[in-house]
């Protein structure tokens, strides 16, 4: 199990270097640029079923997102959270 | 648990130093210790005693600074990322025929072997990168 953070954009090339990268049973947490994935719903990452998915409360709330991740019933951790998913996780990847 | 950060943004251009900190505050305030932050690559900036932001903002070399005294956390800049930046202490500056130098204690200028004896050390090495 990894925790894989990723920090870019859905428009960066890194997205889909994660989606090749990541398993089943591992953790997608979108942090920083990561969490305007929130604006498309159609995204892979969204319509999948074999890792969580979370995105960073901070990050949304700092790009006004908030309201748009929990209308789309999306998942969140506030800082607190993602300290407890590196608990969870022996191994985490940052991809930037 | 034992953490360890390797932050690798510039301040005040990349969002990663302010996650780190951010991040760095929730380990303790979750009963963990944060051993050290490694400065590599950009992030060598966070180190330069030179940065002045407007004094409504959040000064990220005072708030690491603070890190450190309060729990004990190393601070340690790779040197050669952080010469090339012009990023550099008395010593440094000294021996490079340098009039000003930008880096002094509680950051120190280290080897890249640090970064993996904190990888080694400690139970966690999240890295922060934009």
């Amino acid at each position: 199990m990894i925790l894989h953070i990723l920090t870019t954009p859905p428009t960066s090339e890194v997205p889909r270097q994660v989606e090749q990268a990541i398993q089943a049973g591992d953790t997608l947490l979108l942090t920083e640029a990561g969490v305007t994935a929130t604006l498309d719903p159609d995204l892979h990452c969204w319509t999948q079923n074999d890792y969580a998915v979370f995105l960073l409360e901070e990050d949304l709330v700092a790009r006004g997102l908030s309201s748009i991740a929990a209308t789309h019933g999306l998942s969140t951790v506030d800082m607190d959270g993602f300290v407890a998913l590196t608990e969870q996780h022996l191994q985490s990847v940052t991809w930037y | 648990m034992d953490y360890g950060l390797l932050v690798m943004g510039a301040p005040y251009s990349q969002p990663a130093p302010h996650s780190a900190l951010r991040f760095a505050h929730a380990v303790l305030a979750r009963g963990h210790r944060l051993v050290g932050v490694f400065f590599y690559h950009d992030g060598v900036h966070n180190a330069s005693m030179l940065m002045t932001p407007p004094q409504d903002e959040l000064n990220l070399r005072d708030a690491w600074k603070a890190l450190h005294k309060e729990h004990d956390v190393a601070l340690d800049v790779c040197i050669a990322a952080a010469l090339r930046r012009g990023v550099i202490s008395q010593s440094e500056a000294s021996r490079h025929g340098h009039d000003a130098f930008n880096l002094e204690a509680p950051f120190e200028l280290t080897g890249l072997g640090q970064l993996l004896t904190l990888q080694q050390r400690c139970d966690r090495l999240i890295t922060f990168a934009s």
